[in-house]
């Protein structure tokens, strides 16, 4: 018996994080061009790449969608209808867009599929009517939304609808934060957000004479994970989930992508998370960077154990990202691309696209040039003796050094 | 150009009588993100100020998940609205629900994004005739202004006088500080070292946390300029100081003085601004921030430097897959600082460190030359 479960969609900051989280499992991704989107900083894609990347995913039978979700400005959407032929061109599944401006010019030019973004908080039915009636295909809800409402949002106005299930947070509605716009000159809602809600504030009470002035981050939200929640996801017939991270790295788009593809995979063959493997899949997610985690409004409305008050720097990571491979030869080696050096001995992990980590032989490692060395640098290539399974793309993670310290 | 002001109390409305408003909006406290007036208030409010004439505004602009919507409605049903002249909404969602439920005119908010005429033209298309005004971001320039203004040809309203507000979130941010109750009205100030301004103001409510700009928003010495180019509203919100200062206000925007507006700023608790009136510019440190590697590629586009080894040789993987790179080609390198370099290769090898011919879509080893860093970008 094969049960229904909801498309896993990835970020795909650029062309290389595309593959790997569409490799690693994700069924479609979202990425950027050079414009248009929210992430200014991110590398993105040109339009080579963007190409590139739907024939990568379309082989794949998988899907890419880009993002327009910028509030544009006039002068911006004079830009934009060469933007949109040229996707249309290429043949992507979708726009995300949040501006109706974006709406009205993405239909005059195009038959492309149109998702909202996020960024324009859609969070009830009536609004889902309006945004149906301007050819809207699916919604991406407010990250307000609970699951039990995104199911009765979708049942009530027919469209698809997409949640985030993992990721960085917002902390304000989306589309309603504009700190960065008067602070620091940089419009939030065309991708220059300066992530002020980050910062430490002292915070002065003015109705509260007797509460001293408090330092602290009340701003920042702690990350999403929804994992344990999936059975929810797909119960309520949620079309789709969404990873956040077009600015994270490989590791991260890869390792997430793989958890939660595994997690679909078990639901999909047996209708239910009773699995011992839920543990794992919860552990692994404690092995890349990220705040503490909650389930955010999910289920319940975000409360005060939602916020993140501590210090960037305070990020949790059992493992950091050590390489990736450039190259595997079958019965030679493993031409690998350092991140974080590592030294011979040193515990490796390589994570192969399907399946469980496995022990990476660091016994020996050579430079390009076959010279044995003792220590590697980041951005130095390096050979190990071949281990089955391995393939151009994977991740090589390393236990960190503060989490061998707790052992 | 009409002026349009928020009121909390009988004085209130008495107090924009007497500055020639005529309209005013009525904050409830289950619908106004900061409203105060509880249902009987409300009614008590609507009745007075149809008695001094004037016309009122029902503001519904907190935003709803599913949940809070129907919370909403139900809670709608408790009202007296017999009386009011206007809905004011901001969730498309509550647009779409006074739209179907009631025949009033609708003013919809349109601050939150909305810096496009096409964006502006699908709201006016979709509430039609019974569209009263939009209220537009006050991130928009004069000139824009000007422009939508015309172009529209629908009467227009902007923030003329008040806090600006930056944030808004459903999360109670401030109570895990003070240990009160979530839904009590919490005032405060925050300031962080990592950030140039110091002092936003802060208000907690039952419907979430808000975080307002160090300065408020004035346009009062540009109200010349406002009547020219037909703008038809100017909001004053005086919510977050003292209505004791609406005559002040109410005279500099029909008669404008310079030196009683020196005297009403020294006097107003708070800095003003003009925001972005005169331009917006919010995009254009976007270049500094983008990945310049990524600016020029094209066809010409071979690949990526990947290693470099002093005096040794240079590593590169080749993206471009209808492109063989092969001895005494000329390559021309951008470096990590955004200078060229052109070299040509002189000898080739693959990843096993074997001489070879030529090599396409894959690692090469090529000879070294100085002043190339891994990532630089490589075209032919």
């Amino acid at each position: 018996m094969t049960n229904k479960t909801p498309e896993l969609l990835a970020p795909a900051g650029s062309l290389e994080k595309l593959k790997v989280s569409l490799l690693y499992g994700a069924d479609a991704v979202y990425c950027g061009g050079q414009k248009f989107g929210l992430r200014a900083a991110a590398d993105n894609l040109t339009y080579d790449e963007l190409r590139e990347g739907v024939e990568f995913a379309h082989q794949l039978d998988k899907k890419v969608y880009v993002v327009l979700n910028s509030f544009l400005h006039d002068s911006d959407l004079e830009q934009l209808p060469e933007f949109i032929s040229f996707l249309e061109e290429i043949q992507i599944d979708a726009v995300i867009v949040s501006d109706p401006g974006v709406i009205k010019t993405v239909k005059e030019n195009s038959q492309i599929d149109i998702h909202l973004s996020t960024q324009a908080s859609c969070l009830n039915t009536h609004a889902a009517k309006i945004w149906k009636s301007w050819g809207v295909k699916r919604l991406i809800l407010g990250r307000e939304v609970s699951i039990e409402e995104a199911g009765a949002i979708k049942k009530s106005s027919g469209l698809e609808v997409e949640l985030f299930i993992h990721g960085s947070m917002c902390m304000a509605y989306s589309g309603n934060c504009v700190i960065s716009n008067y602070t620091q000159g940089r419009d939030s809602n065309r991708g220059g957000c300066a992530h002020s809600c980050r910062f430490e504030y002292s915070v002065d009470f003015k109705n509260w004479e007797s509460v001293e002035t408090r330092k602290a981050y009340f701003m920042s939200s702690k990350d999403l994970n929804g994992i344990a929640l999936l059975e929810e996801f797909a119960r309520h017939g949620i079309d789709s989930v969404k990873i956040e991270g077009r600015m994270k790295s490989s590791l991260y788009a890869g390792s997430v992508s793989k958890v939660y593809r595994e997690a679909l995979d078990y639901y999909k063959e047996k209708g239910h998370f009773y699995s011992e493997q839920m543990k794992d899949w919860e552990a692994e997610m404690n092995k890349f960077s990220h705040r503490a985690y909650t389930e955010a409004s999910l289920v319940e409305k975000a409360g005060e154990d939602s916020i993140f008050d501590e210090r960037q720097s305070a990020l949790s990571q059992d493992y950091v990202s050590a390489a990736e491979v450039v190259e595997a030869i079958e019965g030679e080696h493993i031409l690998l691309q350092v991140r974080k050096a590592f030294v011979p001995g040193d515990e490796l992990e390589l994570l192969p696209f399907r399946g469980p980590a496995v022990k990476l032989n660091s016994e020996k490692i050579l430079d390009i040039s076959n010279q044995e060395i003792e220590k590697t640098r980041p951005t130095t290539l390096v050979k190990v003796p071949y281990t089955k399974g391995a393939q151009e793309l994977n991740i090589v993670r390393k236990k960190s050094y503060a989490a061998n310290n707790l052992l | 150009m009409q002026l349009i002001i928020y009121c909390e109390t009988r004085k209130d409305l008495e107090k924009a009588l007497d500055c020639s408003i005529s309209e005013v909006i009525l904050g409830h406290k289950a619908f106004s993100r900061f409203g105060r007036l509880g249902n009987e208030e409300f009614s008590q409010m609507s009745q007075y100020a149809k008695e001094l004439g004037l016309r009122i505004i029902f503001e519904w602009d907190i935003l709803m998940t599913e949940k809070d919507f129907l919370r909403a409605v139900q809670a709608l049903k408790h009202i007296d609205i017999s009386l009011i002249d206007c809905w004011r909404v901001q969730d498309p969602g509550a647009l779409e629900y006074v739209m179907n439920h009631f025949a009033h005119p609708v003013q919809y908010i349109c601050e939150t994004g909305n810096h496009n005429l096409s964006a502006l033209q699908m709201w006016k298309e979709l509430v039609g005739k019974r569209l009263d005004r939009l209220i537009l971001s006050v991130e928009l320039p004069k000139a824009k202004l000007k422009e939508y203004r015309e172009k529209l040809n629908i009467p227009l309203e902007i923030l003329g006088f008040g806090p600006i507000l930056l944030f808004y979130t459903p999360r109670s941010l401030l109570t895990p500080l003070i240990d009160k109750k979530s839904d009590e009205f919490i005032e405060a100030v925050g300031t962080s070292e990592e950030s140039p301004h110091k002092g936003f103001p802060l208000i907690q409510n039952s419907h979430g946390t808000f975080m307002f700009h160090i300065k408020e928003q004035c346009l009062l010495d540009l109200c010349h300029e406002l009547r020219l180019i037909k703008l038809d509203y100017l909001r004053i919100d005086l919510r977050q100081s003292s209505m004791s200062y609406l005559s002040s206000i109410a005279q500099l925007s029909l008669n404008f003085n310079e030196r009683k507006f020196e005297e009403f700023k020294c006097e107003y608790p708070k800095s003003v601004m003009k925001g972005y009136f005169r331009v917006n510019k919010s995009d254009v440190l976007f270049p500094k921030l983008k990945n310049y590697r990524l600016r020029a590629r094209d066809n010409s586009y071979v690949g990526e430097v990947i290693e470099v080894q002093k005096d040794k040789h240079l590593v590169i993987s080749i993206k471009n897959k209808n492109f063989s790179l092969k001895n005494g080609d000329t390559l021309i390198i951008h470096n990590t600082e955004g200078k060229s370099k052109t070299l040509t290769v002189k000898s080739l090898k693959n990843s096993r460190y074997q001489e070879v011919e030529k090599i396409e879509n894959a690692v090469a080893v090529i000879n070294f030359s100085g002043g190339i860093q891994p990532r630089s970008q490589i075209f032919i």
